[in-house]
């Protein structure tokens, strides 16, 4: 409407009073709003129309021309009409070759209304164009031999229209040969399984999750799913962050833990502690106890790494676990796990990642093998003076095939009895004068080991039957990894142990084969790309994917979907590490970060949780009777002596300028349990909403509104005068006879343990009251501070109730 | 209808809640401990990481220079943490180890062990020599195949069954797991496949003391606004609603199906256990300063191993309850790579010590005898998935072998040696340098023994639980034919 406004004041005008008008309003406008040029592209249709008026009248029609597309190149600039560059009022025809398999052509489209615009391959009408990201498919025998036009149409000359973020490439492409999801398949919930099991979830905002799911795969996953100390995307620091410095300061564990541990860190450490020395805080050191909380704290902490995490504790938990509980310092564990981690961020080749872990002193002190040493005999030949010997133990002479590579030797070609008699005791020799000396100096034990040569066996070992070489032991794991990477029982167990530890428990045949092909397609194994390629790979997306969480790694997920900044992190306010609280979550389910639950075959495994009853019963338990915890709505004095409030509008998108409690029960369900709502159905809201909405639940609503149609109790005069709603009926503490809450009968017991099903919640009088507490706002951004805390901690009980179910257990592929 | 078939039908139709449901059931379980009657029980421990045996369980020392104890104790001096002289292995053998022998063979059992002395003085002790399972000396391989009793299977062949879910299935009862995780040994066939898996022959006890969900309690008619309550409601009425409604092949299934046992046998046991005190001498072995019981080294080196005798006694006691026919523990830190005689000696005194584990529970069965338990009718077997080798090594301990030592113990066990417990062929192998990882060669697998203790518990039952037994090696054809007497 404005734009035709305009345009037929302009035919009044003529000439040079036309330009010098508009050139006025132009200046004008843009006088008044400054961001205008940076919102030229924005979806403000009134503004844009204003613009797109002034661009009409000032440029040249001319027509843009076609535009040719590159295969598997993005191009990102913008066409259309009143809208990015270029004037395409009348359409666009873009150029593309074809290409021997299916190729998609995707885009997102911008202010297109129904039937604005007619879709043509080759001047045959094939669809029409609608608003939003979409894809569209052509087989080859749809195409031409050479170039093709795809052609928009564009059937109201005048309106605004456009497209930008177009990607020609195959529909299914492979990346180290797996097939990859196609344009349309990679989406929202495809991004949030991604982070679910890659990285805990992750921390990054609704907004950056879909930008993930509009780009291409292959690029969002490497913004996703890369080992920099710091990826602001994956987790970046919230609006107002009091505690900023985890985003800039040394991401490594080390450099995290110095920060926790160094008292003059801007850090919102409780009052108390200080009181008593600051014992929890010290405790954070690299040196001392608390480890497992600075891990913790590690992977929930804004401005670092969730990803990072995930693989430092799945690498020296379970791939390649030591164990504090073993002689394996506090020292040695966090140098460990950042020489694991900085390897990776390197890009170094898995094998030489595998073998720095394996040259650590956390590794040795693990396995005793720092004692091994290449020596003359003590016991036949008297003291010293027999024949040479090696007064070593065989246990990481084995372990470093088996566990660290991958090779059990049942594929020797001269028998698995030549696997055990001849590479585990020529691995011994190669693993001898380590040295893990205690130095008197600092009175610790050293985090590196001193390779030395005077009890070393120098002379070339039988592994793996070939001959190994290298002048320490050092030298000697270096040629080690060389071959055991490629060695075909590694081949065949590498790949696999890597993506059932990550991510699926049930793995079929033809999954495995593909997985291996691809191992095998790198010339040098790269961890990184590997996992990323998997991550937006149809094996990962595959519908009968499952991965059940361990302990650990639900906790971390819960933790990091609850905590919105660091103050909540650095203080586990959610108790996810606490050393001192007796319901501590972690040991309350047998685990311990770093102290694995199998020692050096790692820690409790998904399956394993999922197999004991006593974990499903704890995760019930503790958001049934801990409930507390996760409502918890404020502090006096935590924060460096400051309260602290929970605040979940902080987080949680109004619709329409409001908090319903059916839209905060929906995006709560998909926050948690991130399952595209495919189990969130009728019960599920009901429960939610009552929670939520009111200060019951739903059994005794349900309760209160039987005992009063049993007993037919109508609604009073006075009720009938304030309009009472039937849910405010039930809410009424009095006059109501029926409370469900004192001296129960035997038929209110039984109304208050009823389990419902959804055509009872769809019957006519439910569906009303279910429908009347989802139409409640949540008052979380009331001016009086009670009530915002009373609604923070519904937000709290919502929130239990979707933690006790057993959709929090395992995560399960779209 | 018994608890199993009851239990199989709730479970499909989701009957197993709330007030009304159970009334037989829950007054059943407020009678006291329960006799085993005629029904015969095996309690499993599995020693995880390849338990050296042959270290409390030692031959004599010689000066001969052509006797089997002289090669043992010269090449085992650093494992025992004692110097290398004859007088050393002189003394650490007369010091340290209860003498006994058994068909002109002398043994010494360590004296840390106290309580396993006594069962062999008492003829209830079977020590079988030379077994194994399979020749690997992977741990994860190993134990699979014990817990599994299947020699066919692969390394990470996870999903199969157990011989001892098999084993309580034949019986048509359950499987009891006693650990925090369930063991895979009481992992029950899916029907007559045993490559399969079916648990709901499976229960777990991993804390018999506090089993259970929070409950809304009726009888405190706390407000409604009582934010645990409230929880409390909604949690169980979800879980109903999601009994009837979430898909049979969701993989979220198992979560209800733990729900339904914890919920069920969780009041069961509760109720059961009110009138069943834990015996002092169990307690003490988790738990400081418990009434009764003045001697502080009560307590064990790992609590958990307590915790689960516990479990193994709150078993017996509720186990008309649970149809429980198979229980299952497990310790783990037998892997003595190094310092072996400091990690080790714990471990073995844990389990065997006198007033210690194994011990207290067989007492605390024995005190219990007037309210009819029979101790009779349970068998103890204790093994771990592999033996280690001849020879210690340059940290002070042993390196993974194959044969082993494994032990029935229990009141009809014929006890005796079965095997060779020392055999004279390893003298030239300890000796050969050639031969770098000497260790006790296997010549009895698991399927031999294991499926004579199978059909003494349940007659009749080897024959599905070891179907492969037949092809089984044994060190003498015939030798288990009298391993129980009735």
């Amino acid at each position: 409407m404005i734009i035709l406004v305009v345009q037929r004041f302009s035919q009044w005008l003529t000439g040079r009073i036309k330009h010098v008008l508009l050139l006025s309003l132009m200046s004008f406008i843009a006088f008044q709003t400054p961001v205008v040029q940076a919102k030229l592209n924005e979806d403000d249709p009134a503004l844009s129309a204003i613009l797109s008026a002034i661009h009409l009248l000032l440029l040249d029609d001319t027509p843009g021309g076609p535009v040719k597309l590159g295969f598997d190149s993005l191009n990102s600039h913008h066409y259309g009409y009143n809208y990015g560059q270029g004037n395409y009022k009348d359409g666009l025809t873009l150029h593309f070759d074809a290409q021997s398999e299916p190729v998609t052509i995707c885009f997102d489209a911008v202010d297109v209304q129904v039937g604005e615009l007619t879709i043509e391959l080759n001047s045959l009408q094939i669809d029409v164009l609608t608003s939003g990201h979409q894809c569209l498919t052509f087989q080859p025998n749809e195409t031409h031999a050479g170039e093709n036009n795809l052609t928009f149409i564009h059937h109201r000359p005048g309106e605004r229209w456009g497209i930008h973020d177009i990607l020609h490439d195959y529909e299914r492409k492979h990346w180290l040969s797996l097939p990859s999801l196609t344009e349309n398949e990679w989406n929202n919930l495809a991004v949030r399984k991604t982070l679910q099991v890659f990285a805990f979830g992750g921390h990054a905002t609704d907004a950056q999750i879909q930008t993930w799911a509009d780009m291409p795969a292959d690029v969002a996953i490497k913004e996703m799913l890369n080992f920099e100390p710091h990826n602001l995307k994956l987790s970046p620091l919230p609006s107002g962050e009091k505690y900023p410095e985890p985003a800039s300061l040394d991401g490594t564990f080390w450099g995290f833990r110095t920060y926790l541990g160094d008292l003059n860190s801007n850090l919102p450490i409780e009052l108390h502690a200080v009181e008593e020395d600051n014992y929890e805080r010290i405790g954070l050191r690299v040196d001392n106890y608390n480890t497992q909380g600075a891990w913790s704290r590690m992977a929930t902490t804004r401005g670092l790494n969730p990803f990072r995490q995930k693989i430092g504790y799945w690498e020296t938990n379970y791939h390649m676990a030591v164990n504090l509980d073993a002689a394996v310092t506090h020292r040695q564990l966090t140098y460990y796990y950042d020489t694991i981690m900085n390897a990776h961020e390197a890009g170094l080749p898995y094998k030489t990642v595998i073998a720095e872990a394996a040259k650590s002193a956390a590794v040795a002190m693990q396995y005793a093998h720092n004692e091994n040493r290449w020596v003359q005999d003590s016991i036949n030949g008297g003291y010293q003076n027999g024949p040479f010997i090696c007064e070593c133990n065989e246990d990481f002479a084995r372990e470093i095939h088996q566990l660290f590579f991958g090779i059990l030797g049942e594929q020797d070609p001269l028998g698995l009895s030549h696997h055990e008699d001849v590479t585990i005791p020529e691995t011994a020799k190669a693993l001898t004068d380590m040295r893990v000396d205690y130095d008197d100096d600092n009175e610790r034990l050293p985090e590196v080991i001193t390779f030395q040569t005077e009890y070393h066996h120098i002379e070339q070992v039988n592994v793996l039957n070939r001959m190994i070489n290298g002048a320490d032991a050092a030298a000697k794991i270096d040629h080690i990894a060389d071959i055991a990477i490629a060695h075909p029982e590694s081949l065949a167990t590498l790949p696999i142990l890597i993506v059932s530890g990550l991510a699926d428990d049930d793995l079929s045949v033809d999954e495995q084969t593909q997985l291996r092909a691809a191992w095998a397609s790198m010339p040098s194994k790269n961890f990184l790309e590997f996992v990323q390629a998997y991550a937006v790979s149809k094996l990962f997306h595959a519908p009968d994917r499952v991965k059940y969480f361990p302990s650990i790694d639900r906790f971390i997920y819960i933790a990091n979907k609850l905590i919105h900044d660091n103050t909540e992190a650095l203080l586990d306010l959610y108790d996810i590490a606490s050393t001192y609280t007796p319901d501590r979550s972690f040991v309350a389910e047998n685990v311990e970060v770093f102290r694995p639950l199998h020692n050096v075959f790692g820690g409790q495994t998904g399956v394993e949780a999922s197999d004991a009853p006593v974990v499903m019963e704890n995760n019930y338990n503790r958001f049934v009777v801990r409930e507390y915890k996760q409502a918890r709505t404020d502090c006096d004095d935590c924060d460096n002596g400051a309260p602290w409030l929970k605040d979940w509008a902080k987080i949680i998108p109004k619709q329409a300028g409001v908090y319903r409690a059916d839209d905060v029960a929906q995006w709560l369900w998909q926050h948690f349990v991130g399952d595209g709502g495919k189990y969130y159905g009728a019960v599920e809201r009901a429960h939610l909403v009552a929670l939520m909405a009111t200060d019951r639940d739903l059994n005794q609503l349900y309760c209160v509104q039987e005992r009063r149609i049993a007993e037919g109790i109508v609604p009073s005069q006075s009720d009938i005068n304030h309009n009472r709603t039937p849910l405010e009926l039930l809410e009424r503490d009095g006059p109501n006879p029926y409370r469900c809450d004192d001296e129960l009968s035997a038929a209110e017991i039984v109304l208050l343990e009823k389990g419902f099903t959804t055509a009872e919640l769809q019957a006519t009088d439910m569906a009303a009251l279910i429908d009347e507490m989802g139409n409640r706002i949540i008052d979380l951004e009331s001016v009086d501070a009670h009530d915002r805390e009373e609604a923070n901690r519904e937000i709290g009980q919502g929130i239990n109730f979707i933690l006790a179910t057993p959709f929090i257990m395992a995560e399960e592929a779209q | 209808m018994n608890r199993r078939r009851f239990m199989k039908n709730a479970m499909l139709t989701g009957l197993v809640y709330g007030v009304g449901g159970l009334p037989t059931f829950i007054n059943e379980s407020s009678a006291a401990f329960q006799s085993l009657g005629s029904k015969r029980v095996l309690l499993n421990l599995m020693l995880e990481g390849g338990p050296d045996l042959r270290h409390f369980i030692v031959p004599e020392y010689s000066a001969n220079t052509n006797s089997f104890g002289y090669h043992y104790w010269r090449n085992r001096t650093r494992a025992h943490g004692i110097s290398n002289t004859a007088s050393a292995m002189q003394n650490h053998w007369n010091n340290q180890f209860d003498h006994r022998s058994h068909n002109g063979i002398t043994f010494g059992i360590a004296k840390t062990c106290g309580w396993f002395t006594q069962m062999w003085d008492a003829g209830h002790v079977a020590i079988i020599n030379n077994a194994y399972s399979i020749d690997s000396r992977a741990h994860d391989h190993a134990t699979l195949v014990m817990n599994q009793g299947n020699r066919n299977s692969e390394a990470g062949q996870l999903n199969r069954s157990g011989w001892g879910g098999r084993l309580a299935v034949s019986a048509g009862e359950n499987a009891i797991g006693l650990t925090h995780i369930p063991s895979r040994f009481c992992f029950g066939p899916d029907g007559s496949n045993i490559n399969a898996v079916d648990n709901s022959h499976l229960i777990s006890v991993a804390n018999s003391r506090s089993i259970g969900f929070h409950e809304f309690n009726h009888a405190e008619n706390a407000r409604y606004e009582r934010r645990q309550d409230q929880a409390a409601r909604a949690a169980k009425s979800y879980y109903k609603s999601l009994h009837a409604q979430l898909p049979n092949d969701s993989i979220y299934q198992r979560f209800l199906e733990h729900e339904t046992k914890i919920r069920y046998f969780g009041d069961l046991i509760q109720q059961r256990l009110a009138t069943v005190p834990i015996p002092p001498r169990i307690e003490a072995l988790y738990e400081s300063n418990v009434v009764g019981i003045n001697n502080p080294s009560a307590l064990l080196f790992r609590r958990n191993f307590g915790e689960q005798i516990r479990n193994a006694y709150d078993t017996l006691a509720s186990h008309d309850l649970l149809d429980a026919r198979v229980l299952s523990m497990e310790l783990s830190g037998w892997d003595t790579h190094g310092d072996q005689a400091e990690d080790i000696n714990e471990n073995l005194e844990d389990v065997f010590g006198a007033d210690k584990g194994l011990s207290a529970l067989w007492q605390a069965l024995e005190l219990d005898a007037g309210t009819n338990v029979n101790r009779e009718n349970l068998v103890m077997l204790i093994a771990g998935e592999f033996g280690r080798q001849l020879r210690d090594n340059g940290g002070n301990g042993t390196d993974h072998g194959e044969g082993n030592m494994m032990f029935m113990i229990g009141e009809k066990v014929t006890g005796g040696l079965y095997g060779d417990l020392f055999p004279e062929a390893e003298i030239d192998r300890i000796q050969d340098q050639d031969i770098s990882t000497p260790d006790i060669l296997g010549l009895t697998q698991i399927d031999q023994h294991f499926g004579s203790l199978c059909d003494w518990v349940v007659s009749g039952s080897s024959g599905v639980v070891f179907p492969d037994r037949a092809n089984a090696q044994i060190e003498q054809v015939g030798m288990f034919s009298n391993l129980f007497h009735v």
